[in-house]
C-alpha cells in the first residue's frame, strides 16, 4: 500500500525533481565551493602581499649588500669593535689607557683590572650594566705635572678607544687615580639581525665611525 | 442527481506552470552558481601558482644573498654596534665633562691642589696669595656659574678657607644632586 502511494507521488511529482536537485546542487556548491574559496582567496590575497613585500625587502637587502663598499665595511667593524668590543679585552683597555696618557703628557704609572670571569663560564657575560652593556672596571695611576695637567688624563680618555666612562677622579697633587669603567658587548646571540630587511651602512654612520676612529 | 465531475485537466494545467515556473529560474541560478564557483576555483589556483612563485622567487634570492653572507655579517655587526656606542656615549655619565667646566672658572693664578669628582659631588682645593682675587672668584665667579650652569651642579658649598704658608687654601664642593657635603 505504501509503495502503491510512493509510485503515485512520484509519477505525479517526476518534473519537480531535476528542479529540486538543481536548486539543492546550488545550495551545496555555494556552501562548499564558493564561500570557501572566497575565504581562500582572501587570505591567498594577503600571503602573496606579505611575500611580494618579503620578496622585495630581500631584494633590496642583496642590492645594498653588493652595492656596499667591503673596504669600508671592514673598517667599520673594526672601529666599531674597538669602540665596543665583544668581551673583556685587556690589550685594548691598555692600549687605550696608554694612547690617553701619551697625548695628555702624563704618565700611566700602574693600573688594575677587576678581571671577575674573564675565563670559564662565568666569561659568557650577560649581565648588562646601567647603561646597557656590561663593564670591566679599572682602576687606573696617572702622575703629571700637577692637578691640571693630570686631568687632562680624563679627557683625553673620554675621547679614546674602547669606550669607557670615568666614575671617579682623586686628584692629590700631581698624582691621580681614576676609577673608569671600560663597556663591552657581546654579539647578539640570537645570531645576524634578520636580511629581511637590511638597512645600508648610511654616510650619516659612516662619519660618526670616522669620529670614533680620530676621537673628535 | 447532478453530475459534478472532476475538470483534472485544469489542476494539470496548475501544476506545468508551477513546474515552467520552478524550473527555469533554478537551471539559470544553477548555471550561475556552476560558473561562479568555476571561475573562483581557477583564481584561487592562479593565486596558489603566484605565492608559490613567490616562495621560489624568495628562496632564489636568499640563496644569492648567502654568496654575500660574509658582507651582510659586516653590515649587520655595524648596525649593532653603532646602535649600542650610540646608546652608551647619550646614557654615559659625563663626570670629566662636569670637572673641567668647573675648572673652567678657576682663575689662571689659582693653585689647583687636589680634585675628588664621582657622580655626586665634585670638590677641588685651591690655593692663591691674593684675598683680593678671593673675594672676587667668590662673589662673582661661584654665583654666575652655579646660576648658569648645565652639568648638573645643583649647589656650590664652601667646604673650608683657611691661610697656610702657600697662601690663603679654600675648599669647594659642587653638588649634583643638591644634597650635603660628604
Amino acid at each position: 500500500m505504501t509503495d502503491k502511494k510512493l509510485k503515485i507521488l512520484l509519477a505525479r511529482y517526476k518534473r519537480f525533481l531535476l528542479p529540486m536537485g538543481v536548486s539543492i546542487a546550488s545550495v551545496v556548491i555555494v556552501l562548499f565551493v564558493i564561500f570557501p574559496q572566497i575565504n581562500s582567496i582572501s587570505q591567498k590575497m594577503s600571503d602573496i602581499s606579505e611575500q611580494t613585500k618579503k620578496v622585495e625587502s630581500l631584494r633590496q637587502s642583496y642590492s645594498i649588500i653588493t652595492q656596499s663598499d667591503d673596504s669600508a665595511l671592514d673598517n667599520g667593524v673594526q672601529v666599531t669593535t674597538s669602540a665596543l668590543p665583544t668581551a673583556k679585552n685587556i690589550p685594548l683597555i691598555f692600549n687605550g689607557l696608554s694612547e690617553a696618557a701619551s697625548s695628555s703628557n702624563t704618565t700611566l704609572t700602574d693600573f688594575s683590572i677587576n678581571v671577575g670571569g674573564i675565563y670559564g663560564r662565568a666569561a659568557n657575560f650577560t649581565q648588562e650594566g646601567l647603561i646597557g652593556a656590561p663593564t670591566v672596571e679599572v682602576v687606573a695611576r696617572v702622575d703629571g705635572i700637577d692637578p691640571k695637567n693630570t686631568i687632562q688624563f680624563a679627557k683625553s680618555l673620554v675621547s679614546k678607544l674602547p669606550l669607557s666612562q670615568i666614575n671617579k677622579i682623586d686628584i692629590s697633587g700631581s698624582s691621580a687615580v681614576y676609577n673608569i669603567s671600560f663597556f663591552f658587548k657581546p654579539y647578539n646571540s640570537s645570531g645576524s639581525t634578520s636580511v629581511d630587511s637590511l638597512a645600508p651602512v648610511s654616510q650619516q654612520d659612516f662619519n660618526f665611525i670616522n669620529q670614533l676612529n680620530t676621537g673628535n | 442527481m447532478k453530475d459534478e465531475g472532476i475538470n483534472l485537466v485544469a489542476g494539470r494545467r496548475a501544476e506545468q506552470k508551477v513546474e515552467h515556473f520552478i524550473s527555469g529560474p533554478s537551471l539559470i541560478i544553477f548555471g550561475v552558481v556552476f560558473v561562479i564557483a568555476t571561475v573562483l576555483v581557477i583564481y584561487s589556483f592562479l593565486l596558489s601558482s603566484q605565492y608559490d612563485s613567490l616562495v621560489s622567487q624568495e628562496t632564489s634570492v636568499r640563496a644569492q644573498i648567502s654568496t654575500v653572507s660574509a658582507k651582510r655579517d659586516k653590515i649587520t655587526i655595524i648596525h649593532e654596534r653603532l646602535a649600542a656606542i650610540r646608546s652608551i656615549i647619550a646614557k654615559r655619565s659625563s663626570l670629566s665633562a662636569t670637572v673641567f667646566n668647573i675648572l673652567s672658572i678657576i682663575p689662571d693664578d689659582f693653585s689647583l691642589d687636589g680634585i675628588t669628582a664621582d657622580d655626586n659631588q665634585v670638590s677641588i682645593t685651591v690655593t692663591s696669595n691674593s684675598l683680593a682675587e678671593f673675594a672676587d672668584f667668590l662673589e662673582q665667579k661661584i654665583p654666575s656659574f652655579a646660576a648658569k650652569d648645565k652639568t648638573g651642579v645643583k649647589t656650590v658649598q664652601v667646604r673650608a678657607f683657611s691661610q697656610s704658608k702657600n697662601g690663603y687654601s679654600l675648599g669647594l664642593d659642587f653638588l649634583m644632586n643638591g644634597g650635603t657635603a660628604k
